[in-house]
């Protein structure tokens, strides 16, 4: 919660931190403290956004498109009662649907063969690479590169040492613990230190709270319509595998801006609609994106990529084993998402105005400290020295992708799939080449087969649909 | 200009990165370099597409699609980011510099002293030399880290964390 609320780090920076810190735990705890980091981080990060006009996470910056023009207007405790309480509404609404969803969500799994999770696999990385920020290209590509850091490391089909350039180090391959904590964590605090922002939020005050926190609450039952729309599409969004939080508060607000009618000009002045769509959709998304996580180990986003890290940590896989087993470790997650979202909103309201202090928090105060945690929480992970150069040396490399726009999300996700990848390669050519299956002929490597080609294929129609054949390539 | 000069640079490591990765590829039986060049080839061609934009980013304009921001739409709907510190080009590379130094630093001191001592004189030379605050912010908080990895490493968890080449060395 404290995390979302600092601009520039987030919920997965200290998801990222957290895993090392997990390790000796039981994996209960450790799924009951990562559901509540994934929904603890979803409405904080919306209060800066509403008060400094500076999203505490990418997500948030839908809300503050009208979120500040409240807060401009002497509205901001309205516009913050209204993002509690559609964030509250919106992630049971997404928790809800995922309960409904797993007795179909056993039966989904049993229908999937090493085929099957290729091409899952595969349609994940695609649509990763086409939806994320940056271009299809550097997407792509970071998926690639995402997957060969993933190779490296003793090859246990042909036992040959793979990369590893001699290195005793290298022979286990990357682990995902410094990895992450350097891609995101170490990057972050980089960035903030080279932009030389002096406090967090850039800003030397605090902002002031006022309007009413009763009549931004009640806003989202007499919008209850655009409410229940914005969850559900963002429910539907945060089940498509990799696409995000920002993907669904942004389709949400258009929504609501495309069916406002002639109100649509209040839009971006400060308009609650504009507050509500975009609350109710993220954290719809939340409980929906574990759908792919928890069925087919395919992460939705950072976070979801890191949450998966941590159950591979504690010896979990996702899948058939998870959904039919241990049921009760998916219901706690599922349920410590719920409260942590409703215990997010309720004492982030009356935390706001105190809260708000940190955001003027100096970076040259923070930056160590974050960076001596990220080393001990790559060093604890396994006592190796080693793990801090590579976390330190992911950090370096993390800034420059942020730097130059290249996407990270798909190296990490790639990074995580990339054993998944392999294995169910080798799995179905090996079937393949044993007339075992007909990879050709399956309907459901069919059909995701197509939904990656128009996921590729996509960025280059909407042009031609837009009357503007001519620029595609 | 330099900004483009060192887009194409990065661009230009990840290609050396695979291209490294290529020829550590070559050494690998037949079997054992399948799914390797299965990434491999695909991801070098698209590195060398992204540098010939990077090259010339006047095609990249005219092409727009190379430069595809999300298939949503959502940077033509995203707001302006909250204005960030302006800067010279010259002090922002001074600080990069400056910051990478402390970041190398940190391995360095853990691998010499251990964690225990490197990670709070970490923070008390960052805070002190690098931060300019006054001491006792910077004694208090590199006591508090020390107090904290000591009671949660050492006193709770009974972790025998890395004792450091410099005490081993000096047979403390």
């Amino acid at each position: 919660m404290v995390f979302a609320f600092l601009p520039g780090l987030s919920g997965v920076t200290l998801m990222a931190l957290a895993i090392s810190f997990t390790l000796t735990w039981d994996p209960l705890p450790a799924m009951l403290l990562f559901g509540a980091l994934v929904g603890g981080a979803t409405f904080m990060g919306s209060v800066t956004a509403i008060l400094f006009n500076i999203p505490g996470t990418s997500p948030s910056a839908a809300t503050m498109i009208d979120g500040y023009p409240m807060a401009e207007q002497g509205l901001a405790r309205t516009a913050i009662g209204c993002s509690a309480m559609s964030s509250a509404l919106g992630s049971s609404f997404g928790v809800f649907v995922l309960i409904l969803l797993i007795p179909v969500m056993r039966e989904t799994i049993l229908a999937f063969g090493s085929a099957e999770f290729l091409m899952l696999t595969i349609c994940g990385l695609a649509t990763i690479a086409a939806v994320t920020r940056g271009s299809l290209i550097k997407g792509l590509a970071a998926a690639g590169i995402g997957l060969l850091i993933s190779f490296v490391g003793f090859d246990s089909r042909t036992a040959e040492l793979r990369y590893t350039f001699g290195s005793e180090y290298l022979r286990d391959g990357f682990t995902v613990v410094p990895v992450f904590l350097g891609f995101y964590a170490v990057a972050e605090v980089i960035h903030l230190a080279v932009t030389g922002r002096r406090t967090i939020s850039g800003k030397s005050r605090a902002g002031e709270l006022s309007g009413s926190l009763i009549d931004g609450a009640m806003s989202v039952f007499r919008h209850f319509g655009l409410f229940i729309r914005s969850s559900m599409i963002g429910t539907l969004i945060g089940m498509i595998p990799a696409v995000g939080g920002t993907v669904a508060s942004f389709v949400a607000y258009g929504h609501a801006v495309q069916t406002a009618g002639k109100d649509r000009g209040k839009f971006g002045r400060g308009d609650i609609r504009g507050v509500i769509a975009p609350e109710a959709a993220h954290d719809a998304k939340d409980g929906a994106s574990l759908v792919p996580t928890l069925a087919f180990g395919i992460p939705g986003s950072e976070g979801a990529a890191l949450l998966l890290a941590m159950m591979t940590l504690h010896g979990l896989a996702p899948g058939r084993e998870l959904m039919t087993n241990q049921l009760d470790l998916v219901f706690a997650l599922i349920w410590s998402l719920f409260f942590s979202n409703w215990m997010t909103s309720i004492v982030g309201v009356l935390a706001a105005g105190h809260l708000a202090q940190l955001t003027v928090l100096r970076t040259q105060l923070l930056a160590p400290v974050i960076f001596s945690l990220a080393a001990l929480g790559a060093f604890v992970y396994k006592n190796r020295i080693e793990d801090v150069v590579v976390a330190f040396g992911f950090g370096v490399a993390g800034y420059y992708f942020k730097t130059y726009g290249w996407p990270r999300i798909p190296l990490v996700i790639a990074l995580v799939l990339g054993p998944l990848f392999e294995t169910n390669l080798q799995i179905t050519l090996q079937l393949q080449r044993l007339g075992r299956i007909n990879f050709w002929t399956r309907p459901i490597v069919l059909v995701l087969g197509a939904l990656t080609v128009v996921t590729l294929a996509l960025p280059f129609i909407r042009p031609f649909k837009a009357g503007k054949p001519d620029k595609a390539l | 200009m330099m900004r483009n000069n060192n887009r194409q640079l990065f661009t230009l490591a990840l290609l050396g990165f695979a291209a490294v990765i290529l020829y550590a590829t070559a050494g690998l039986s037949e079997v054992g370099r399948l799914v390797p060049l299965a990434v491999l080839v695909p991801t070098l061609v698209l590195l060398l597409v992204q540098l010939c934009l990077d090259v010339a980013p006047g095609f990249v304009q005219k092409h727009s699609l190379l430069e595809q921001k999300d298939v949503f739409g959502i940077e033509q709907m995203r707001p302006t980011p909250a204005e960030e510190a302006t800067s010279s080009a010259a002090s922002r590379g001074r600080r990069k510099l400056s910051v990478f130094a402390w970041v190398a630093m940190i391995p360095a001191l853990v691998y010499l002293l251990g964690p225990l001592i490197a990670l709070p004189l970490f923070l008390l030379l960052y805070l002190k030399v690098r931060s300019k605050e006054g001491w006792a912010v910077s004694i208090g908080m590199a006591v508090a880290m020390f107090g904290f990895l000591y009671g949660a490493f050492v006193a709770v968890l009974n972790l025998r964390l890395h004792e450091g080449w410099l005490w081993n060395r000096l047979g403390l």
